[in-house]
């Protein structure tokens, strides 16, 4: 079959030059959005005069990893990034069993004032950290945390976005299944940790991962909570670095590497929980 | 003893919900209610001008001298040109990427990897490359831009918070690219191959059949884009500090400046009060509209 | 308790519980029970007695009460009122897993995160089977219900009819003194439901398990079960074997509701053969659907002591036929043809509309066919206030 060349031959230019002008847009895209990160990983591994050097050197030919070892240790970006980890896996673990629990008490569990104490749970969403930071600060000052993990980690031990959610997740558990295990002899905790908990395993990742972005993430609170590096979180830490000489623009650029990586690797491995748990914060006011 | 039994039996379950419902409830009550009605009644305490004097009871009067004062009243203006920088542009900019993306060709992984990339930043990770890059003496963009020694961008008045909001929704955009990107390919198919036999041109059918559909999905990151910004102190502190000469003195900051440099806490109570009570009502509006069409039907 | 019990003469006994080779076999009595949530009464002194062995079906449209009787059973819930027995023991009292019951639910209740294989096996893990014996009952009880080869898949990539099984297998795997069955085969199509009867009806002949099955589907309470129990707004309406309750119903509800097409009940006024109307005793004759119709004389016993002449009278669609000396006329509105006979949806003179059937040596009908029916069998009276069966 031969197709007759003038009827087909000029939808396939437009679709050509429709595609190249598509992969054009991307390109322009690609390079605005991702060229800060790019020049980031290129000065890690260069040295501060290069750095300097104009015209810039876009590309490093001989690349040196030097400056991550010196962020690593000199910078103290180790220590923050253990007291990081430390901070949020502690953070994001207590959120779990705190939400997890008391969402199931909400759904489940019968008890006087259900109704209300989780209306109050529910208000917390609308009392944004950064209103309450004064008075916050001053609690942990007399309760003798200042300058402490505690400090860092007890004011973020609940979570009502993790309640109202897992409160949903858990309504959502046909009653069927309570009755079926009920007649099996399972009580409210065997439920909860057999059939509930792992039913919502993606809720739990999803959560898992916004809690833990979230933890990671602050700012504002350890740094008015924090005042030596001995317990100074990762992003506080950065501002210490960005207070470096200009002869050590290298270091901050692999430091800020270092800083962003265990969130990068993570999203690597929870990809199929990110967008849920990216917006399951979008709750919180 | 039928009655008995079930009445233990009640009791045993009510317990065991209170419990489970304490550790949650005992964090709210010390770190937000308590602190939440702190505030209110810090607020009422003029904070003397030399510490070791006691503070004095001066009534709802701070409440008004404050919140009508031109301190407040620029740092709100910053804070809602700040909004205005990043909020719309910001959606559009994810809409954009996310039809873009939106495509079945080769390669279009490594773009949407790229655009969604941004969400591994942090504020402060953000915040210093920028902070680095816009540097005046050694700044790769500071070369660029043409501004090689002399008054760096953020020092510069006028230019302070728009690089401000130009590093914010750089460092958004991930996420947005996400959420936009999500909501695209949960329109069915179904949807646009109807339009397309009805004849309807690409712009005609993004126009008039994605956009409406996408419209939940762009109020909801108004909302959550809203109060982010207002909540945003990493970029100032680690850009600009307020600066220059307060330009970029976004209400959180000036509450933390007013606590923490300034040790004035009557008056950080006094704009704390102020920042809760205009979020409150950018939450109640988010509750409102995600009751309406979300969680439609499924209370208990 | 009206209707007669089936026998079960090697397992009746009084003690309300029988040890045969297959284990215990409970018998389950409801003693006044009521159960009420807030202002409403889900279940009104309700008493019923399941004998040991038998399939007791449960039928009444959907919220009569039946699936609480169900749950008060199992002891997902408490009676306001009354006692539940199970074999000996008043179990009121008694946690739902030392019921000794299993229960099979309309939604199959499968724990969608495990596989088959540990569905079967959560009765038994749950109550410390040790392990080895475990994995014995399962693969039995899989290969009695053919799903010996599901057994490592999850719930999810079942077929319904499969689900059902597995959630049967669930039910049988421990051998429990009682099985309880909500609507176990509501969710299926029309042809897995039939099949599914007969399995059911099959299964429950090998195990001999005492069985309460809820239902509101009529056929399914008349083709399984050995005894029926009627409810509507929570009271129990009539219980009896499935011939008893089609023939002899106890009231109105039951007449219109057990039958397939529902009887034809209609106001008639009693003409003559009574002590008010006057006329030859034994001779009962009644208007009824726009014509004159004769009784049967039993009627005039159970006239005698009924003071009004208006009651309520229902024939069975077989017992409305085509007569050419009928003296019922009507118009046919809807023929439906099943093989021996047509059934035929008839539009009164009064403009309402009944059913008959025409045995196919009758003639063959037509839509719009003007016709004349006689009542070819039984005429049930019922008390028009009370919906009572007038009579026996």
């Amino acid at each position: 079959m031969k197709a007759d060349p003038s009827v087909t031959a000029r939808p396939r230019t437009r679709r050509a030059v429709s595609v190249t002008f598509r992969y054009v847009l991307l390109g322009i895209m690609a390079v605005i959005i991702g060229f800060p990160i790019y020049i980031t990983v290129v000065n890690s591994l260069l040295s501060a005069p290069q750095i300097a050097a104009r015209p810039p050197t876009l590309f490093p030919l001989h690349p040196m990893w030097g400056s991550f070892a010196t962020a690593f240790n000199q910078a103290h970006l180790g220590i923050y990034l253990r007291n990081s980890m430390i901070v949020t896996v502690l953070i994001m673990v207590a959120e779990l069993l705190t939400s997890i629990l008391a969402g199931y008490a909400f759904a489940c569990v019968r008890f006087p004032f259900r109704r209300t104490i989780f209306m109050l749970c529910i208000a917390t969403l609308m009392v944004p950290m950064e209103a309450t930071i004064v008075p916050n600060r001053q609690t942990i000052v007399e309760l003798g945390w200042f300058n402490s993990f505690p400090a860092l980690i007890v004011p973020f031990l609940a979570s009502g976005v993790g309640i109202f959610l897992f409160r949903q997740a858990f309504l959502g558990v046909p009653r069927d299944l309570h009755d079926a295990a009920r007649l099996d002899g399972y009580g409210h905790f065997r439920f909860l940790t057999r059939i509930a908990v792992p039913l919502n395993r993606p809720l739990i990742g999803a959560f898992a991962l916004y809690a833990f972005l979230s933890a990671w993430n602050q700012y504002l609170w350890p740094l008015i909570v924090t005042e030596t590096n001995g317990v100074r979180t990762v992003q506080i830490g950065l501002r210490q670095l960005q207070a470096l000489n200009v002869d050590q623009t290298n270091v901050i650029f692999a430091g800020t590497l270092l800083a962003a990586l265990p969130i990068f690797v993570l999203l690597l491995i929870f990809q199929r929980q990110l967008v849920r748990g990216l917006t399951a914060g979008a709750l919180k006011g | 003893m039928i009655p008995d039994r079930n009445r233990s039996r009640k009791w045993r379950e009510a317990l065991l919900g209170y419990l489970w419902v304490l550790p949650a409830l005992g964090v709210f009550a010390v770190f937000v209610f308590y602190p939440l009605g702190k505030a209110v009644w810090l607020g009422l305490y003029r904070t003397p001008p030399f510490p070791n004097l006691a503070s004095k009871y001066v009534g709802a009067s701070q409440y008004g001298s404050v919140l009508s004062s031109a301190p407040f009243l620029h740092s709100l203006e910053r804070t809602v040109l700040f909004v205005i920088f990043t909020v719309p542009a910001g959606i559009v900019l994810g809409i954009a990427l996310a039809a873009l993306a939106n495509q079945r060709l080769a390669g279009i992984r490594v773009f949407r990897t790229v655009f969604s990339s941004t969400v591994a930043t942090s504020t402060a990770v953000a915040s210093v490359i920028f902070f680095t890059l816009l540097d005046p003496q050694v700044g790769l963009f500071s070369y660029w831009l043409g501004k090689r020694g002399g008054t760096g961008i953020l020092q510069n008045p006028t230019l302070a918070l728009p690089a401000v909001s130009v590093v914010t929704l750089w460092q958004n955009i991930g996420f947005t690219f996400i959420l936009m990107s999500a909501a695209l390919q949960s329109i069915p198919d179904e949807l646009l191959d109807a339009a397309r036999i009805d004849g309807a041109a690409s712009w005609f059918r993004f126009r008039s059949v994605t956009l409406p559909l996408l419209s939940p999905t762009v109020f909801f990151a108004g909302v959550v884009g809203i109060i982010g910004s207002f909540q945003a102190f990493g970029q100032i502190d680690l850009l600009t500090q307020g600066g220059p000469n307060n330009h970029t003195l976004v209400l959180i900051y000036y509450i933390y400046q007013a606590a923490f440099t300034n040790n004035n806490y009557g008056l950080a109570a006094v704009l704390s009060v102020a920042l809760f009570l205009i979020l409150l009502i950018l939450t109640l509006g988010q509750f409102w509209f995600l009751e309406r069409r979300v969680f439609y039907g499924r209370e208990s | 308790m009206a209707g007669v019990a089936r026998e079960f003469p090697d397992l009746t006994g009084e003690a309300g519980e029988v040890m045969t080779d297959q284990g215990k076999i409970s018998a389950v009595a409801l003693d006044r029970v009521s159960k009420r949530y807030g202002d409403v009464e889900a279940v009104c002194d309700l008493t019923l007695q399941a004998e040991p062995g038998e399939l007791l079906v449960l039928l009444g449209p959907s919220g009569c009460g039946k699936s609480t009787v169900l749950r008060l059973i199992a002891g997902l819930e408490s009676p306001s009122e009354g006692t539940v027995r199970i074999g000996t023991q008043v179990v009121n009292d008694v946690d739902p897993k030392d019921r000794d019951v299993a229960m099979v639910f309309q939604s199959y209740a499968l724990y969608p995160h495990l596989s088959v294989r540990r569905n079967i096996e959560f009765p038994l893990r749950s109550r410390h089977f040790p392990s080895n014996e475990r994995g014995e009952l399962v693969l039995r009880v899989a290969k009695s219900l053919q799903i010996e080869h599901l057994l490592d898949r999850k719930p999810a990539q079942l077929s319904g009819g499969q689900r059902q099984r597995v959630a049967l297998a669930r039910a049988v795997v421990r051998r429990p003194a009682v099985f309880l069955l909500d609507e176990p085969l509501s969710n299926l199509d029309a042809q897995l439901r039939i099949e599914m009867r007969a399995e059911l009806v099959e299964m429950h002949a090998r195990l001999r398990t005492t069985s309460i099955y809820v239902t509101h589907d009529q056929t399914e309470a008349i083709t399984m079960g050995h005894r029926i129990a009627v409810m509507h707004d929570g009271r129990l309406q009539q219980v009896g074997t499935p011939r008893a309750v089609y023939e002899q119903p106890a009231n109105a509800f039951v007449a219109g509701f057990v039958g397939n097409p529902p009887m034809n009940i209609l106001p008639a006024h009693i003409t003559s053969g009574t002590a008010n109307s006057g006329g030859a005793a034994g001779v009962v004759s009644a208007n009824f659907l726009g014509g004159e119709i004769a009784l049967g004389a039993e009627h005039s016993v159970a006239l005698r002591g009924f003071s009004s002449d208006e009651v309520l009278a229902g024939v069975r669609a077989e017992h409305l036929s085509p007569d050419p000396e009928g003296t019922i006329h009507a118009t046919v509105s809807l023929v439906e043809e099943l093989g021996d006979y047509q059934q035929l949806a008839c539009r009164l003179g009064t403009g309402q509309l009944v059913t008959a059937r025409a045995r196919s040596g009758a003639g063959t009908f037509a839509t719009g066919d003007a016709i004349a029916l006689a009542v070819v069998g039984e005429v049930h009276l019922f008390d028009p206030v009370t919906s009572q069966r007038i009579g026996s």
